[in-house]
């Protein structure tokens, strides 16, 4: 079985990039599948995590039947038994709104007819988060045993807090975040932010890693 | 026309006034208007942070401001009086645009929160609270809060202490709103002041 993300944003953020990592880090990098991406630099770089593909996996995933798709309009919830004869765990490589546009359906689940399609439960999990449930439920875990946190606060200090309107496994009390993401929001993300507000586009990794 | 129907038309026509005048005076640091109708037409009182730019040389932009109103909203001889804030730090509407137009401008918006949030304090208020919240395209959206001091959310105080509003950044790769919530210096239903009560010697040795 290998699980999915099918990259759905026009460029491939810093912040995305960091979600796909950790992600890989769960998951391992041969179980790891990337597709849709159409820029080669940045297939390059996320070969380093991922087998990656530049085809969507509405053309690869067939026969359909055999793909599941973690919608979180999906009707039915995730359950053990729907990981049996899946090859295909497909999550939705979009970075979320507040609230969400349900942009999976629209970009994923509607493209693949006869595919699986399944919630992880209320809210909208981040990439890593939904990697680490979907990773979770086929080693045999059932939804209701995994806790998650609806929201996240990181205090920088006294005076300021970045809140994150996102549900979150929470493995051992701590919510599952890698700590490289927590990093980029409390450090770099405002230079990124600015740069992009400057230029009139958000860049990719790939402008920022050397030739 | 119904009651109901006149006081939802009037407030209509408020709330597009205002939005014009938002838009018109963004330069002059507009913060509000009061709308009077009086026996010899309408009296609009406008509140701004810099009145001299909505004046204009001898009048002239005060003059053309008057006209587009007469024309564009039929207000029957508009009477516009400027009546500049005295502490601009204290209005949450003008601290919001400062931040909006900051973050339009590209410049580092946590730097210009935090000098936001500081100017506010120095002006005397008790607590104030800065949220930036948004996305911008291929990332997550996410909000940043800033806050000094003690901010009242719900209750009494909340309604009478507290100046709240809220701006938007329209940016090329996505939007930011802002949220600025004061807490005026105002007189709180909170604060005791324990009199001092002087004891004569009688009683003193009485006890």
């Amino acid at each position: 079985m290998l699980f999915v993300i099918e990259h759905l944003e026009p460029v491939l953020s810093k912040w995305a990039w960091l979600e796909y990592k950790h992600a890989s880090e769960i998951v391992g990098r041969e179980r790891l599948l990337i597709t849709n991406v159409k820029d080669p630099r940045e297939a390059r770089i996320l070969k380093r995590i991922a087998i990656v593909s530049s085809m969507s996996i509405t053309e690869v995933g067939s026969p359909p039947e055999r793909v599941l798709v973690l919608d979180p309009q999906a009707f039915k919830r995730l359950d053990t038994c729907d990981m049996k004869d899946v090859d295909f765990v497909v999550i939705g490589g979009i970075m979320g709104d507040h609230p969400p546009r349900g942009r999976t359906r629209v970009l994923l689940t509607s493209r693949l007819p006869g595919c699986k399609a399944r919630n992880l439960g209320e809210g909208q999990f981040s990439v890593d988060g939904a990697i680490y449930i979907a990773f979770m439920v086929s080693k045999g875990a059932s939804l209701s045993q995994i806790p998650v946190v609806n929201g996240l606060e990181i205090r920088v200090n006294e005076y300021f807090t970045i809140e994150l309107p996102y549900m979150f496994p929470v493995i051992n009390g701590r919510p599952l975040i890698s700590d490289e993401l927590v990093n980029y929001l409390i450090y770099e993300i405002e230079d990124h932010e600015v740069e992009a507000i400057r230029s009139g586009d958000v860049k990719s990794i790939a402008d920022y890693e050397a030739p | 026309m119904t009651t109901r129907d006149l006081f939802i038309q009037k407030g209509l026509q408020k709330m597009l006034i205002d939005r014009f005048l938002k838009h018109e005076l963004r330069r002059a640091g507009y913060a509000g208007v009061d709308i009077m109708r009086t026996p010899l037409g309408t009296r609009l009182t406008i509140y701004a942070e810099r009145p001299g730019i909505i004046i204009g040389r001898r009048g002239t932009n005060i003059r053309a401001l008057a006209q587009k109103l007469e024309k564009e909203f039929n207000i029957e001889n508009p009477q516009i009086d400027v009546i500049p804030i005295e502490t601009p730090e204290l209005n949450a509407k003008i601290m919001a645009q400062r931040i909006a137009r900051a973050l339009e401008r590209g410049v580092k918006f946590r730097r210009a929160a935090f000098i936001a949030l500081r100017q506010i304090m120095e002006a005397g208020a008790r607590g104030a609270e800065i949220v930036i919240s948004g996305k911008l395209r291929s990332e997550r959206a996410r909000y940043e809060k800033y806050v000094a001091g003690t901010v009242f959310k719900s209750g009494y105080p909340s309604e009478v202490c507290v100046d709240e509003a809220v701006e938007y950044a329209l940016l090329k790769p996505g939007v930011y709103g802002v949220k600025v919530r004061i807490v005026l210096p105002k007189p709180h239903p909170d604060d005791i002041q324990i009199k001092e009560v002087a004891i004569s010697p009688q009683a003193k040795e009485a006890s």
